[in-house]
């Protein structure tokens, strides 16, 4: 399987306490990536150095065999929501759309048309609502963050714990898309909950962090949801 | 109970970030309250002083008595644009053994600590105590004290509720000036008087203390107002600050969507601007008063004749947008800077998008600046140069200057005496952006003349604008290399 993301000797150090240490993983083009780990493993940072949001301490993230850090083109196919800090809050959420349309070349028709197909996920009239992001619940703003990571159409979607924050309706569409998506388009999708039954419903590879370590990194098979219960049950004890 | 409420401010207020990040900005702001103190008790010791050179031959009780109107207009209308709700975090509270009643009283409470309501006591208790028992009974005095104190009172609590319900709009601005402008005229030219009013009435209270009433009145009746509403809208819907908003964006501006990416990162800016409270009120608050600056100056016909001086006005007049909106340039956006950071956005385009935000309403507005022209051509010909400098350096120098100030703004809360987002560098920057083009000015003006030193300040900001587009990628290139600092800063403050 041909790599998309490489990451070799990745480190990041807070107060000096080592929050993520990786020395070498790569994930492929088409792979779907999940990341599981309990509160502090070092998800999220490890999220935020493949999309060059903080400097690493040491090491390298290569997409596409370009170091994020001094290539900015993973930005034309890399598709991402961490958080809200990823919003606009103060457009509404038909604007927003077309701001991120905008940025990515896409028409106006291209937007109102791959929003029509979201629809049933985002389960209100994005052009009615003239409400602005900042206005909708937790739940309809993550919807909104997901749903502009994927109208660009990317080669690799990052998404931090997509699942929480949704209704069970949105939960279910979202794994049907998600799913759907990787077997037609084939993108490599990274994608860190702590909801172990989601993440191994969507996933073909899991990867546990705990403490900012890679401790396992298993291919999801109909065990791996007991393995990984087995593990985390014995973290909490 | 009420000691509760205090345990909770006191910890709101030496918890908050703002306060335990920002110890040089609150050195510097407690030293600038400290001065104005100051200066008010000065002014209050020597006011009976000061008030019999105002006016020959009649009393000081009687010319103060006359102005008292007009300073409570003044506090009122400062209050108006200044003074903040009493805030407490409600929301916690709500589901706990706590009445309403309780919170709706400690919030009224809570608004005595406004700094104007203490400003009587610096300002006209020297007086009453210095100055009338000459005069009067010192019970008279006091009651006249009382009555000013109450005054003021009322002023608190009506402010309090007027902002309550209501928020502050642009046009409620004008209006409010409008009426006060009116009023000035109707004394000016003798047609309607309120200082005789004002005059009669406190007059009246050092001669019989029962027309003390009145303040006791109002003020018993706006606190109980306040009492009334605050409780009544106890309610986390009344409560958010999140309130509901109307599309109002104007439909034209919605062409910039088809000037591609340029356009569609000045219309986002744009939007920015309009649908936060901080930014509006930023432009309708900040921006006529810097572009009304030069009637403070331009009048008095000694100012026409310095040179350096009408540098400066023009500096800041032309200059006014592009600076208030520049110092922040990129902190505006803090909030949702992780997207920029991942967005398909090219570093200069999304500096060339600010550059041209920044200097096409500075444009606009010089044109409204244009009537200066009245006080002579020469008025014209400087804020045109500075337009030019402000163009081409102030507004390339802010774009670099973007990088360090790295305080995240909360766009949510108003502008006024919100110190939330601001750091020394916000203070320092005033230094490249004034200082160093009046030095330049003066030099010039000083060694060499006036035309000379104009010229030279035209050709810096026409060489600024020829080169800007390497001026802006000199700026993109160092926010670059700073941008995980940045990011860090607005993820963090």
């Amino acid at each position: 399987m041909q790599t998309i993301i490489k990451v070799e000797n990745l480190k990041k150090i807070y107060n000096g306490r080592t929050v993520l240490n990786i020395p070498d993983i790569s994930i492929g083009k088409g792979e779907s990536f999940g990341l599981v780990g309990n509160n502090g493993a070092g998800k999220t940072t490890f999220f935020q150095l493949i999309l060059d949001l903080i400097r690493a301490d040491g090491g390298y993230v290569f997409s596409c065999e370009k170091d994020v850090s001094k290539n900015e083109r993973w930005k034309k196919y890399t598709g991402s929501y961490l958080d809200e800090g990823f919003l606009i809050d103060y457009l509404t959420p038909y604007e927003y759309f077309m701001f991120v349309g905008k940025l990515n070349g896409l028409n106006s028709g291209d937007v109102v048309q791959f929003v029509e197909r979201m629809h049933a996920f985002l389960n209100f009239e994005i052009k009615k609502e003239k409400i602005y992001i900042r206005e909708l619940s937790n739940g309809n703003r993550k919807k909104i963050g997901i749903v502009a990571a994927l109208m660009v159409e990317p080669e690799v979607l990052i998404l931090d714990e997509p699942f929480s924050n949704l209704d069970p309706t949105s939960q279910f569409q979202l794994k049907k898309i998600l799913k759907d998506l990787q077997q037609r388009k084939k993108i490599s999708m990274l994608i860190s909950s702590h909801d172990l039954n989601h993440v191994t419903e969507v996933c073909g590879r899991i990867v546990v962090l705990h403490e900012g370590e890679i401790v396992h990194d298993m291919e999801t098979n109909r065990n791996t949801l007991q393995e990984l219960e087995s593990f985390f049950a014995v973290k909490g004890d | 109970m009420s000691g509760s409420f205090i345990y909770l401010q006191k910890h709101r207020i030496a918890r908050s970030v703002f306060w335990q990040k920002s110890l040089i900005i609150n050195i510097i702001l407690g030293l600038f309250l400290l001065l104005i103190l100051v200066e008010i008790m000065f002014v209050g010791f020597f006011l009976g002083k000061i008030l019999t050179k105002a006016e020959a031959g009649v009393p000081t009780w009687q010319v103060l008595n006359s102005g008292l109107i007009y300073y409570f207009f003044a506090t009122f209308m400062i209050r108006f644009f200044v003074q903040d709700l009493p805030a407490m975090e409600i929301t916690p509270l709500l589901h706990l053994p706590v009445t309403k009643s309780r919170i709706s009283l400690f919030l009224n409470y809570r608004s005595l600590l406004s700094f104007f309501n203490f400003l009587p006591f610096f300002l006209f208790l020297p007086f009453s105590i210095n100055y009338l028992p000459a005069y009067f009974s010192h019970l008279s005095a006091f009651v006249w004290f009382a009555a000013v104190f109450l005054f003021e009172m009322t002023s608190n609590f009506l402010i309090i509720r007027i902002k309550r319900k209501s928020i502050i709009k642009p046009s409620v601005v004008l209006i409010v000036l409008g009426i006060a402008v009116v009023l000035v005229l109707l004394e000016k030219y003798d047609i309607f008087s309120l200082s005789i009013i004002s005059s009669r009435y406190f007059g009246g209270i050092l001669s019989n203390p029962i027309f003390i009433l009145l303040p006791l009145v109002t003020t018993g009746f706006f606190f109980w107002e306040n009492f009334r509403y605050t409780k009544k809208h106890c309610y986390l819907s009344d409560l958010s600050r999140k309130k509901k908003q109307t599309e109002k964006f104007r439909g034209h501006l919605l062409i910039l969507e088809n000037q591609g990416e340029i356009g569609a990162l000045i219309l986002n800016e744009v939007r920015l601007l309009f649908r936060n409270k901080r930014s509006k009120q930023m432009v309708a608050f900040t921006l006529p008063i810097m572009l009304l600056y030069g009637l403070l100056f331009y009048p008095d016909l000694k100012n026409l004749n310095h040179n350096v001086l009408l540098g400066f006005v023009g500096l800041f007049i032309s200059g006014g947008f592009l600076i208030t909106y520049g110092q922040y340039i990129l902190a505006w956006e803090s909030s949702h800077f992780d997207f920029i950071l991942t967005s398909n956005i090219q570093t200069e385009q999304f500096f060339r998008a600010k550059y041209y935000l920044m200097i096409i309403p500075t444009l606009l507005l010089f044109l409204i600046t244009v009537p200066y022209v009245y006080f002579g051509i020469k008025i014209l010909i400087i804020n045109f140069v500075m337009l030019t400098f402000n163009i081409g350096i102030n507004a390339p120098f802010l774009l670099f200057a973007a990088s360090f100030n790295r305080k995240r703004m909360e766009l949510d809360r108003g502008q006024m005496m919100n110190y939330q987002g601001i750091g020394i560098n916000n203070f320092l920057i005033v230094i490249p952006l004034f200082f160093i083009p009046v030095l330049i000015n003066w030099f010039f003006n000083h060694f060499v003349g006036y035309r000379v030193s104009l010229l030279i300040m035209f050709g810096i900001g026409l060489t600024g604008i020829i080169f800007y587009r390497q001026l802006i990628r000199f700026a993109a290139l160092f926010y670059k290399n700073n941008r995980y600092k940045i990011a860090m800063g607005f993820r963090s403050s």
